[in-house]
C-alpha cells in the first residue's frame, strides 16, 4: 500500500514538473513597428520692406518716418512723427512662405493701441500681388522694383499697376512669395484732442494654414 | 581426485571461454541515430503593405511605410511608419500583413507601445477582451494628447490571441492621428512591440 502511494506521488510530481518545465521553456519572440511623426510648420517671413512717404507729406507735416524689421522677420515696426489730418503713407512688404505648409493669406487685421476710437480716424486700403515662384527677381517686378509714390502709389489710396491685384484669401505655397501694399490714411475728421497723442497701429497679416 | 577436480575446472573454463568467444563473434551493436531539427517560431511582416492618408485634395503631409530588417528565410522583422510634414488632424493609415513563417503554431500575446522622447501614454483603448488596440500619447509636460496610435486586427479587435498555424497570415492595421496639441517643427516617435509566443497544445 505504501509502495503504491509513493509511486503515485512520484508520478504526479514527475508529470507536474515536466509540464511546468515545458511551459517555462516555451518559445517567444518580438517583432517591432517604429513610428515617427515629423510635424510641419507654418512660417511666413518678411523678405523686403518699403515705407514710402511723399515729399508733400514730409514738407507739410514736418513728418518723419523710420522703420525696422524684427530679427525674426515677422514684424515691421514703423515710427511716424507729426501726423495730422489727411496724412498718409504707403507700406510695402515682400513676404515668403518659408514653412512647409501652404499658407492662406487673408486681409490684414488692423488694431490700435490705445484702442479707444482711433479706428474712426484712420482709413486703410490694401493690395496683394502674387503668388510668385521663389526664383522671381523682384527688381524688375512692376509691383515692387521701381515703384514710386505719387506715380504708381497714389495719394488717394489707389494704384496704377497694370498687374491686377490678387483677391484675398489666396494660397501661398511653401517657398512662394507675395507682395502687399498698404495705404494708411488719417481722416480729415481727426479731432484736435489727438494733437500730441501717440498711437500705434498694428497690422497683422494673417497666414492660416491652407489645407 | 585432485586431478579430476582440476580437469573439471579446466574443462569448465575452456567451455565458458569458447562460449564467450562465440557470443562475442555474434554480438552486434545497434545504433539509433535520430537527427532532430527543431522548428522555428517566427512571425514576420510580409507584403502586401498598403498605406495612405486622409488628404483628399492637397498633398502636404507625406507618409512612408516600409519593412526593415529582412529575414533571410522570408519576410521582415521591422516595420517603419514615417510621417513628414504632419499637421493637426492629419491621419495616416497602414495595412500590414503578418505571417507565421516558422513551423510552430503561434499567437500574439502582447502589443506594447513605447512612447518616444517628450511623450507618455495617457490612455489605453481596449477591445471587448480587454486587449489593447490603441493609445493616446500625451505631451509629457502639458499632459495634453498629441497623437493617437491604433494597432488592431479590426476596428474593435486586437491582434492578440489569434492562433496562426505555419504559413498562415494575419492582416494588421495601424492608424496614427495628429491632434491640435501637436507642436510645429517637432518630431514625435513611438515604438510598438508585437510579442508573440508558441501556442501550447
Amino acid at each position: 500500500m505504501n509502495t503504491t502511494k509513493l509511486s503515485a506521488i512520484f508520478m504526479t510530481l514527475a508529470i507536474v514538473l515536466s509540464i511546468a518545465g515545458f511551459t517555462y521553456a516555451h518559445w517567444s519572440d518580438t517583432i517591432r513597428i517604429n513610428g515617427t511623426v515629423k510635424m510641419a510648420h507654418i512660417l511666413i517671413d518678411i523678405k523686403s520692406e518699403k515705407v514710402l512717404i511723399s515729399r508733400n507729406v514730409k514738407k507739410y507735416y514736418s513728418s518723419s518716418v523710420c522703420y525696422e524689421v524684427s530679427p525674426d522677420l515677422h514684424t515691421l515696426t514703423i515710427y511716424s512723427k507729426n501726423l495730422g489730418p489727411c496724412w498718409w503713407i504707403w507700406v510695402g512688404l515682400v513676404m515668403q512662405n518659408q514653412g512647409t505648409l501652404p499658407g492662406k493669406m487673408k486681409p490684414p487685421v488692423y488694431s490700435f493701441e490705445p484702442s479707444d476710437g482711433w479706428n474712426d480716424y484712420f482709413e486703410t486700403k490694401e493690395y496683394f500681388y502674387g503668388p510668385y515662384p521663389e526664383e522671381t527677381g523682384f527688381g524688375t517686378l512692376e509691383v515692387w522694383g521701381k515703384v514710386e509714390i505719387d506715380k504708381q502709389l497714389k495719394s488717394d489710396g489707389s494704384v496704377t499697376f497694370t498687374t491686377p491685384s490678387t483677391p484675398t484669401p489666396f494660397t501661398l505655397n511653401p517657398t512662394e512669395k507675395a507682395v502687399t501694399w498698404i495705404w494708411i490714411h488719417v481722416l480729415p475728421n481727426v479731432p484736435p484732442t489727438a494733437m500730441g497723442k501717440t498711437v500705434t497701429l498694428y497690422i497683422n497679416i494673417v497666414d492660416d494654414v491652407d489645407i | 581426485m585432485k586431478e579430476k577436480f582440476l580437469a573439471l575446472l579446466i574443462c569448465i573454463f575452456i567451455a565458458l571461454s569458447t562460449t564467450g568467444f562465440i557470443y562475442a563473434q555474434w554480438n552486434d551493436i545497434i545504433t539509433i541515430s535520430n537527427t532532430m531539427e527543431f522548428g522555428h517560431l517566427t512571425l514576420r511582416f510580409i507584403h502586401p503593405l498598403d498605406y495612405w492618408d486622409n488628404e483628399a485634395t492637397k498633398d502636404i503631409g507625406t507618409l512612408d511605410c516600409y519593412y526593415t530588417d529582412p529575414d533571410p528565410v522570408e519576410g521582415y522583422e521591422g516595420l517603419t511608419v514615417a510621417i513628414n510634414n504632419a499637421y493637426p488632424h492629419y491621419e495616416a493609415y497602414c495595412n500590414f500583413t503578418l505571417k507565421n513563417v516558422g513551423a510552430v503554431t503561434e499567437h500574439i500575446e502582447g502589443v506594447i507601445i513605447t512612447p518616444g522622447t517628450g511623450l507618455e501614454v495617457g490612455f489605453t483603448y481596449l477591445d471587448i477582451n480587454s486587449n489593447p488596440i490603441g493609445w493616446q500619447l500625451d505631451n509629457a509636460v502639458t499632459h495634453q494628447p498629441v497623437l493617437y496610435v491604433y494597432v488592431y486586427k479590426d476596428t474593435d479587435l486586437s491582434l492578440i490571441c489569434n492562433p496562426l498555424d505555419s504559413g498562415e497570415t494575419l492582416q494588421g492595421k495601424m492608424t496614427v492621428q495628429v491632434t491640435d496639441n501637436a507642436e510645429e517643427c517637432k518630431t514625435y516617435g513611438f515604438q510598438v512591440d508585437i510579442d508573440y509566443e508558441q501556442v501550447i497544445p
